[in-house]
């Protein structure tokens, strides 16, 4: 964890395979914790960022592409963000439309430009 | 993972975290009982406290592989807010009946 500022900001690099997905979903799930979101948005975080994160690692694997995947989770004024951003060139196809609906579903404010995604929780009043 | 009969159905039980990494332990499990023959299926989700889109496509090759064969059906065990919301938030619980227990499941 480093603190720049006022705020708290947290930085993931993760190879692209499928079994540090998880790391990715724990760490989320502990910062909104530690952010004071209540349990059920939690769950809706542990989901989103999982399913971005399996994207940026399937991404990678239809790409051929071996770097890191960077997960940045970070307070802003009081709205919880998270920056998925992954290696595969922007074209790149995905082929799970379910994933990328269900992050739809849950977070507020989800925006998904070729390899980055970033996800908005709005502070809570 | 294991697998059980009851009253003639394949009670597939699963536990823990089904994703991306894990769900291809729930698919072979799946297609073996299906490969097997068997075609009326149970999955056991009550031990299970996250559900990704991977395993719910896993569910979904089973369901679309059991209703090619007569009287074959698909039913899953949800105790879990967390997991039921997924099949809720993608209308998969209006194709898979969601029960709150084995009993139940198998019962139909």
């Amino acid at each position: 964890m480093t603190v720049v500022g006022e705020q708290t900001a947290a930085t993931l690099t993760l190879p692209p395979s499928v079994e540090h997905v998880r790391t990715a979903r724990l760490v989320a799930v502990t910062a909104a914790r530690r952010l004071g979101l209540d349990e059920q948005t939690v769950d809706d975080v542990r989901l989103a960022v999982g399913e971005a994160v399996a994207r940026a690692v399937r991404r990678h694997a239809s790409a051929g592409v071996d770097d890191d995947v960077d997960v940045v989770l970070r307070d802003d004024s009081g709205a919880f963000v998270v920056e998925i951003d992954d290696r595969a060139p922007a074209n790149t196809p995905d082929d799970d439309e379910v994933g990328l609906a269900l992050v739809t579903a849950v977070v507020p404010d989800a925006e998904v430009q070729g390899g980055r995604v970033v996800l908005r929780w709005p502070a809570t009043a | 993972m294991s697998t059980h009969d009851q009253d003639g159905i394949a009670v597939v039980s699963a536990a823990g975290e089904i994703d991306v990494f894990t769900a291809p332990q729930l698919d072979s499990e799946l297609s073996a009982v299906t490969g097997g023959g068997q075609h009326r299926v149970v999955v056991d989700l009550s031990r299970v406290d996250f559900l990704d889109s991977t395993g719910l496509a896993v569910l979904v090759k089973t369901l679309k592989r059991v209703r090619e064969h007569d009287g074959g059906s698909l039913a899953v065990v949800v105790t879990a807010d967390r997991v039921a919301k997924v099949f809720r938030l993608t209308g998969l619980d209006t194709l898979i009946p969601l029960h709150p227990t084995v009993e139940s499941a198998v019962a139909g």
